[in-house]
């Protein structure tokens, strides 16, 4: 069976530009929910033996600038978050042990002070900034400078479609999410490298017999088999990982999930785009 | 090439030695309690009492094992049961035990001890517990630095005979030296040159110095500060009975202090963070309190206002300071039936203070509480509290009491008198509280997951491979257990992000296997000769393999460099779950490839089904 990837690539390059527009499109509306990380503020989880009453709670606690209430994972938990806060965590802590009732119990506090956040965004984006640089020199190193850049487009394309959906989803963007993207940073090279790694065989291997179209198509077409299956056996855990690892890493384990998917179809229908591209000014 | 024996060897060796030191993970750590009778002996009432106790309160231990004539060791299933009956240990206000809440490896083999094999170690978030980042104010300290150096320099210049006009210290860290003459400048310039330390000249003309202090001085004052304060905090968290907390220090002037699974977390913070100190002083008796209301308080003196708001004179010269302390625990004071602190002096102080109590006996004494907190302002304030105003009846030495706090504050004042004052003001930046049923329910999720996703892909490899499939597996459970060695070798905290690593490991490792069957199943269309398609299918895939590998390596690197709190967690195993990864896939599989392929001529007949069904 063989696929012509190379004629998909206008359909694939439209269907890539819709996607991202979309994204930038809920990113500008909805911009990122920023979690606790990089926002400063407090965070409480509680718990009880029964069903809480959301409403009798949110009643209670609403004199409480910035407060939001939600269930956590099941009706017996709620999350309190208050962000931008100056007010003494002390003090909220105390506030809302004397509001709520007594079977209902604090499991878990997070404070972040408002120092703490500058620092936390001053580092997430120097990682980010790194890893994309070492990992161009990387390929630049292994593979031709143009294979490094068409990676570093369809990675590019990953990260502003993975943050359109994070926007869309209105998932928390905090230090865990940040992770599983990086995993799908990683995700996504991985399976892009494998294709260009190909295409460098086969460009050796067909010198002179086939055009860099043919050649991509012949890559894409047997590296296809081992993407997919790749793709499946990842996706496997993560989507195990989303039913079993609890709400905590429940944002981790979607955009895991999701990151993949977009990793193995950017790879197959995306990565060769710009290297047919930027070939055709030898 | 090394021949299929050697590297058979290497492999069950690097095997073995991964399930020794994957081993005391199985078994893990128990949250435990260990009972040190201070003088005698372990009764057999202790005991009982102990187990009685237990059944009481519907707790079932795990092992009470006497360790020696004087130490006894209760294991428990969870932290929530250690807690509770840690409690009722404490409610019992025995004071011939000291009581410490340990966590424990439960496996405690010699051999494994030696070997340092021990279980990885939990994150909060798995076992419980509290996570504080500290800031240490600096700022207050460089200022009395700067001063103390105004001072001395005055006496430095007399001793050269230098005459100055004025030294003062200013509070933005500079000094101003005013001279008479420009002889005088000169001399105390040239003086300043060769002899100032920690300090720099920054202006120098007409009559007038400038010194300034440097970069370096304030990081040394920073290193010394956070340094100080660390032992500090140390001994109060030892104080308060908890083993197994980390305070260590985080870039220039903040502290992490993590402490497993503590109950009366407010308490606990409340004990950490405070720089409180005692002051004695003598009351005012000469001027009338009328007097001082309306304003006209001597120079000498100060104005407090007791607990029930009446106010107070106090002649503003502490004849004693808690530093001279060296001693202090909660006690009863049986005469006036109230709680009390024993007071225990240094030598050096005890003279001057016998002395003046001496002098003094018959007139009123105030003990104050001073503590410095950081108000809304951001600013340090010192508040000041009078605990109480006694006679002094005779004159006071080495021991004495003082009363006037109810019993657990008399008990957190010994504390902290006895652990000494902080020598800085800190805030707390950023608290993380864990309560102990959530991160026993996070372990419990966190391992179904990596469980199911471990089960799943053994399955999904035979379901896709069958035979190869087979021996992926072989080399996905060293992986694991490779993985789970080097991760318990090396130290690293297990968190819920770390186990979520560990999963998507499992599901990535697979992929350089999956890489190499592709590979080969590609090759065996074009190759009659199977033995010679695998060996290529490996070969070719090699390149993939280090290259896919090698980027996400990156990645993971970069993030452990630069990440903290989860993100680390994750790096970590994510990066070495991608060098185990390799080395399983490339040389377990293979070689275990190579000895089907050598003995068992099953394995390629099973292949040549797999290519003829496909």
């Amino acid at each position: 069976m063989k696929i012509n990837f190379i004629k998909l690539n206008k359909i694939s390059m439209l269907i890539s530009i819709i996607l991202c527009i979309l994204s930038i499109f809920y990113l500008s509306k909805n911009n990122i929910n920023l979690g606790l990380e990089f926002t400063g503020g407090i965070e409480i989880e509680l718990e009880s033996k029964n069903k809480i009453e959301l409403n009798e709670i949110k009643n209670k606690l609403n004199n409480i600038n910035n407060i939001k209430i939600k269930y956590y994972g099941s009706k017996k938990n709620i999350q309190i978050k208050i962000k931008n806060t100056n007010e003494n965590i002390d003090n909220i802590i105390i506030l809302i042990e004397n509001q709520i009732p007594n079977d209902i119990k604090i499991i878990r506090i997070d404070y972040i002070g408002a120092e703490v956040n500058n620092e936390t965004i001053k580092n997430s984006i120097n990682a980010i900034v790194i890893a994309i640089m070492s990992m161009t020199l990387y390929l630049t190193y292994r593979f031709k400078y143009k294979m490094a850049l068409s990676a570093i487009i369809t990675l590019s394309h990953d990260i502003i479609i993975i943050l359109g959906i994070i926007s869309l989803l209105k998932l928390e963007f905090d230090l865990t999410t940040l992770s599983a993207m990086f995993a799908v940073f990683g995700y996504s090279i991985n399976d892009t490298v494998v294709i260009f790694d190909r295409i460098r065989e086969y460009s050796i291997l067909y010198k002179g017999e086939k055009n860099l179209k043919e050649i991509i198509n012949i890559s894409i077409n047997n590296t296809l088999s081992r993407t997919t299956i790749t793709s499946l056996s990842t996706l496997l855990v993560t989507t195990i990982l989303i039913f079993f690892s609890g709400e905590y890493l429940f944002g981790f384990s979607i955009i895991l999930s999701l990151g993949i998917i977009i990793g193995t179809y950017s790879s197959i229908y995306i990565s060769t785009i710009p290297l047919l591209f930027l070939e055709k000014f030898k | 090439m090394m021949s299929i024996k050697y590297k058979t060897i290497i492999i069950t060796f690097i095997f073995i030695l991964s399930i020794i030191y994957t081993y005391p993970n199985i078994h893990g750590e128990d949250p435990a309690i260990i009972i040190n009778k201070k003088t005698q002996n372990i009764d057999n009432n202790l005991i009982t009492y102990i187990n009685d106790n237990l059944n009481i309160n519907n707790i079932k231990k795990k092992s009470l094992i006497k360790k020696d004539k004087k130490t006894l060791i209760i294991r428990f299933f969870s932290t929530e049961d250690q807690f509770t009956t840690h409690e009722f240990l404490k409610n019992k206000n025995d004071q011939s035990i000291n009581i410490s809440l340990n966590i424990l490896n439960s496996t405690s083999s010699e051999f494994l001890e030696k070997i340092n094999a021990y279980p990885m170690k939990l994150g909060l978030d798995l076992r419980g517990g509290v996570h504080i980042l500290i800031k240490v104010s600096i700022k207050n300290n460089i200022n009395n630095f700067v001063k103390a150096k105004s001072s001395s320099l005055k006496n430095e210049l007399k001793e050269k005979n230098i005459t100055y006009q004025n030294i003062k210290a200013n509070n933005k860290k500079i000094i101003k030296l005013y001279f008479n003459t420009d002889d005088d400048t000169k001399n105390a310039h040239n003086y300043l040159k060769s002899f100032l330390i920690g300090f720099d000249v920054i202006y120098y003309k007409n009559k007038k110095i400038k010194i300034q202090i440097n970069k370096k001085q304030k990081n040394e004052i920073k290193k010394n500060i956070v340094e100080q304060t660390i032992y500090i905090l140390s001994r109060r968290v030892n104080e308060l009975g908890i083993s197994d907390s980390i305070i260590q220090s985080q870039g220039k002037n903040k502290i992490i202090i993590e402490i497993p699974g503590i109950q009366d977390i407010s308490r606990a913070k409340n004990i950490l963070g405070k720089t409180a100190t005692l002051s004695f002083m003598l009351v005012d008796t000469d001027t009338s309190i009328r007097r001082a209301l309306r304003g006209k308080i001597p120079k000498q003196s100060k104005l407090f206002y007791q607990k029930d708001n009446t106010p107070i004179l106090l002649k503003n010269k502490n004849i004693l300071t808690g530093d001279a302390i060296i001693h202090a625990s909660a006690g009863f004071e049986h005469q006036l039936n109230k709680p009390c602190i024993n007071i225990k002096l240094g030598e050096k102080n005890i003279a001057i203070f016998e002395q003046t109590t001496m002098k003094n006996i018959g007139n009123p004494m105030a003990i104050v509480y001073k503590e410095s907190v950081i108000n809304n302002q951001k600013e340090i304030e010192i508040k000041e509290t009078i605990i109480s105003v006694a006679t002094i009846m005779s004159a006071l030495s080495k021991d004495f009491q003082i009363t006037g706090l109810n019993m657990q504050e008399s008990k957190d004042l010994a504390l902290l008198l006895r652990s000494g004052s902080l020598p800085a003001t800190i805030s707390i930046m950023e608290e993380k509280i864990v309560g102990p049923s959530l991160g026993e329910k996070n372990i419990k999720s966190g391992l179904t997951s990596v469980c199911i996703a471990f089960i799943a892909i053994l399955f999904f490899m035979v379901l896709n491979y069958k035979m190869l499939g087979l021996i992926a597996n072989i080399g996905l459970i060293t992986n694991l257990i490779l993985l789970t060695a080097i991760m318990s070798i090396i130290g690293v905290t297990l968190t819920l992000p770390g186990l979520a690593g560990i999963a998507l490991t499992i599901g990535m490792s697979i992929d350089a296997n999956i890489l190499i069957f592709e590979r080969i199943k590609e090759e065996m269309k074009k190759e009659i000769n199977h033995i010679y398609g695998i060996e290529k299918g490996f070969k070719n895939a090699f390149s993939s393999i280090i290259d896919s590998n090698l980027t996400t390596l990156i990645i993971g690197l970069v993030l452990f460099t630069l990440g903290n709190g989860p993100i680390r967690g994750f790096a970590v195993t994510l990066s070495i779950g991608i060098i185990t990864s390799i080395y399983s896939s490339i040389f377990v599989t293979k070689t275990i490839t190579d000895i089907f392929l050598t003995k068992n001529i099953k394995l390629i007949k099973n292949e040549n089904k797999l290519h003829k069904t496909k």
